[in-house]
């Protein structure tokens, strides 16, 4: 094969490699700066929304969200004793309520949870079962949170007594896993982010 | 701490700890003995009483929550002796108690039964009141508040 057959083929692989050499210089020049140390820390930590749903999964929380009728108590999330059920308003009864045994704060003698308004969130709020999408979905779905907007939702969650209560839950019971300042920043971070899901 | 409210209808007031349990107030100041104490945590119900109408376990119930409320025990569930409530009609009728000790508790949540579900089965009974009695009368309390819950629809028919 003489030297003027390979031509056109030494033209093609000419070609190649320059489109490779230029290529190359295109990505070294446009590669993406290192991340501040800083940053780059900051970033492997739980977005706001990822730390809201930390609380909302804890057992203080999901306990009186369930998605059926039956409020659940202890780590475990088990059955609550004495066969108690949601009843007609979430309070249960309609002979024995929430307040047969519960009061507005923690029994000192019985210990006995309360805090106001004890009781079950409404089954619209259920979230046993739900990613964490769908549970941020849902606390944001005006007709299923009680027709709250994001700002009321955030607010509620930052401010309500009995979602506090989690934070005080009695002897012999965790806490959520994520301090209540931090709790109440991450909330503000994520309205102001826009409330996303992910 | 000082704190006011009625029992059984009359005016009291107490100078106590407002942590302290309505049980005791209601047993060792009040000296209303028909309240019991059984477990100490809310589940057995022998503390059961009435208060502004509702069931509570006053073990877990702190005084303070009691400040302008109408406490109502076994002794007041009956306008007088010569008028027994038609659950204290029904217990003597059926004979319920054993040694006895958890039926005041047991009584109390069965007023408030007939009271919210007048024509109640035995279903209803079992579902909607938790108490524990240790001598099992459990049967002979169902056959009491069937008959009370009688004896209530004609008191009203009556009326």
């Amino acid at each position: 094969m003489s030297i003027q057959s390979l031509k056109p083929y030494l033209l093609f692989l000419t070609l190649i490699a320059f489109v490779i050499f230029e290529s190359n210089t295109y990505i070294a020049q446009n590669e993406v700066k290192p991340v501040p140390e800083k940053i780059a820390h900051n970033s492997s930590e739980p977005s706001p929304f990822q730390t809201i749903i930390k609380v909302l999964k804890s057992p203080r929380c999901m306990n009186c969200h369930p998605s059926d009728d039956f409020p659940r108590q202890g780590d475990d999330g088990h059955l609550h004793k004495l066969g108690v059920t949601r009843g007609i308003d979430n309070h249960a009864g309609p002979v024995q309520t929430c307040n047969t045994c519960h009061q507005d704060s923690n029994n000192i003698y019985t210990n006995v949870p309360g805090a106001p308004h004890w009781g079950l969130a409404p089954k619209s709020m259920g979230w046993q079962g739900l990613t964490d999408t769908e549970l941020g979905q849902a606390i944001l779905d005006k007709s299923k949170n009680g027709n709250r907007t994001p700002e009321e939702i955030v607010h509620h969650m930052g401010h309500d007594a009995l979602v506090l209560w989690a934070w005080n839950p009695g002897e012999g019971r965790t806490t959520p896993p994520v301090p209540l300042d931090e709790f109440k920043k991450a909330l503000e971070e994520w309205l102001t982010a826009g409330t996303p899901v992910e | 701490m000082k704190i006011s409210f009625s029992v059984n209808g009359n005016p009291v007031n107490v100078d106590v700890d407002p942590e302290t349990p309505l049980l005791w107030v209601v047993r060792d100041e009040l000296k209303l003995k028909a309240t019991k104490f059984g477990c100490g945590k809310a589940v057995c119900g022998s503390c059961s009483l009435h208060i502004n109408g509702d069931l509570v376990r006053s073990c877990s119930y702190p005084v303070k929550y009691a400040e302008g409320k109408q406490v109502t025990t076994l002794e007041g569930l009956s306008e007088s002796e010569k008028k027994l409530h038609p659950v204290q009609e029904a217990w003597m009728e059926i004979n319920v108690p054993q040694c006895g000790y958890c039926q005041p508790g047991f009584m109390m949540a069965a007023a408030k039964l007939i009271q919210e579900i007048p024509n109640p089965t035995e279903e209803d009974i079992r579902k909607n009141i938790s108490n524990i009695c240790r001598c099992g009368t459990h049967p002979r309390i169902i056959k009491a508040i069937l008959k009370a819950a009688e004896l209530n629809k004609a008191l009203i028919a009556e009326s």
